[in-house]
């Protein structure tokens, strides 16, 4: 097997990159791929309660890097999805634990046994980035359409343009309502400024709460519209470019929409 | 004077007489190297003393005297230099790579992100956009051609004379030479403006109503 690395990142916290991980994952997952996703946030780990394995967890990917247990003993199993597996954080370490020239042993391992590699990367440009980004062969960048995340986001595309990654934009957390307003930034403003490709719009939604704190998978709920949007990200990264970008809206009137239709409203 | 600097494409050129006693020299390479200020840094100064072989202990006095002193990057023999193949201008990692450097102004194309810093020993062109937390920093003029919404420090270290235009202005902050410009009250955009320094103030301006340089009575040098 012939794996793909993809890093998922965004320079700022609290943006959505573990959701994203979980969610995309099991989203490749369910639609037949063999997928592992590595949580590298090493001393602050939260992968496996999102994904409700935190009972499960024997080993993690440091013990991978020293060489203490085989993949195959690190990845745990998802409850749901067969073809979904975890290699969990330390809680323990730091950041420090691994070098980047371990990671990408790791991640030549790890291309051997799983169709897709993802990594959560920690928030930051320290360590823990140059360790998550290591062995990468793709990135997406998730950002959510506020000035301060945008600005990291930049960051993060310059310092992976430099390591040879042309990385691709996730915007998340939009709020329709907010942006027909004008309170909020449009995706067209993020992109804007980013100018990098954009392979998914996730609007805001309640559903995250709940799947994060019940454990359970996003993409398993049919009426979650991040869930949705995820699966449509999922299928863009697994061979699918073309599939037309959704761009979140709220639910309108039929002069709205043929206003929207013939160009002169949002 | 024994001693005369000029600037080429990889840094100064120092033309001095061997004949004169060292102490001499070395007054007036320092008091020209004094007003160079900051440029010195990290430059390479090539000597000329018009012969072949620079007498040894002159050429090691007067490189060390200009590394510590000014913080000079390399002293070598201008004659032996021209034999051999130039030396690749010195870039930090922070620097972006690549540019085309157009003699004394440096013109790039591309998008100048978050983190990222250009700089010019003169005049800087940048072909594309600024995005906020880039810095563009040049010793002469800066001109994007595009959206500035980052840092823009032009005229270092005092050239008062120095412009900053840019198609769409909105600019985090601005520097010319010692005057800084910050809080601005933020532009529209959308509209070609440009800052320069009036009455020790940096003050901003539509370019094409303004047209700064269409008063001059003919063409010079900038």
């Amino acid at each position: 097997m012939d794996g793909k690395v993809i890093v998922i990142t965004s320079g700022k916290g609290g943006v959505g990159k573990t959701t994203a991980t979980a969610s995309i994952g099991a989203a490749l997952a369910k639609d037949g791929k063999k997928v592992v996703v590595v949580d590298m946030d090493i001393g602050l780990r939260n992968l496996d309660v999102v994904m409700g394995l935190e009972n499960r967890v024997v080993f993690n990917i440091v013990d991978v890097v020293r060489g203490k247990c085989r993949v195959s003993q690190a990845a745990i199993k998802d409850r749901k999805i067969d073809n979904l597996f975890l290699i969990p954080a330390s809680q323990s370490d730091n950041k420090n634990s691994v070098t980047p020239e371990e990671m990408v042993l790791v991640c030549k391992d790890l291309k051997n046994e799983f169709d897709f590699i993802l990594m959560d990367c920690p928030a930051g440009i320290e360590q823990g980035f140059e360790n998550a980004v290591a062995g990468a062969d793709e990135a997406v960048v998730i950002c959510t359409p506020e000035v301060s995340s945008i600005r990291d986001a930049d960051r993060i595309i310059g310092l992976l343009y430099a390591k040879k990654i042309t990385p691709k934009l996730i915007v998340n957390r939009i709020i329709p309502a907010m942006v027909e307003k004008g309170d909020m930034l449009s995706h067209e403003d993020v992109v804007d400024v980013l100018s990098i490709e954009l392979i998914g719009l996730v609007e805001m939604d309640d559903q995250v709460i709940v799947a994060t704190n019940t454990g359970s998978s996003l993409v398993m709920n049919k009426e979650s519209k991040a869930g949705m949007a995820f699966t449509r990200i999922a299928m863009r990264l697994n061979g699918q470019p073309g599939l037309p970008i959704e761009i979140p809206r709220t639910q309108v009137g039929l002069f709205k929409k043929l206003g929207r239709r013939i160009g002169i409203s949002r | 004077m024994t001693v005369k600097l000029r600037g080429t494409r990889h840094g100064f050129a120092l033309t001095l007489d061997p004949t004169v006693s060292y102490e001499v020299i070395e007054k007036e390479a320092g008091d020209l190297f004094l007003n160079l200020r900051q440029l010195a840094k990290g430059a390479n100064v090539s000597l000329d003393t018009g012969l072949a072989d620079i007498p040894p202990d002159l050429f090691m006095k007067l490189g060390e005297f200009l590394k510590n002193r000014f913080g000079v990057q390399d002293v070598f023999n201008k004659i032996k230099a021209e034999n051999k193949p130039a030396p690749e201008p010195h870039l930090d990692i922070q620097e972006a790579p690549g540019g085309c450097d157009m003699g004394e102004m440096k013109m790039m194309a591309g998008r100048v992100r978050s983190g990222q810093r250009v700089s010019a020993e003169n005049h800087l062109v940048i072909l594309g956009d600024v995005n906020p937390g880039g810095e563009v920093f040049a010793g002469g003029d800066i001109l994007v051609l595009g959206s500035l919404l980052g840092t823009a420090i032009a005229g270092q270290s005092d050239r008062e004379s120095a412009i900053i235009l840019a198609l769409d202005f909105r600019p985090t902050q601005v520097q010319i030479a010692g005057v800084v410009a910050a809080g601005m009250a933020s532009s529209t955009g959308k509209k070609i403006e440009f800052a320069y320094v009036e009455n020790g103030a940096i003050v901003v301006d539509n370019y094409v109503t303004a047209n700064p340089f269409g008063k001059l009575p003919m063409l010079e040098e900038r």
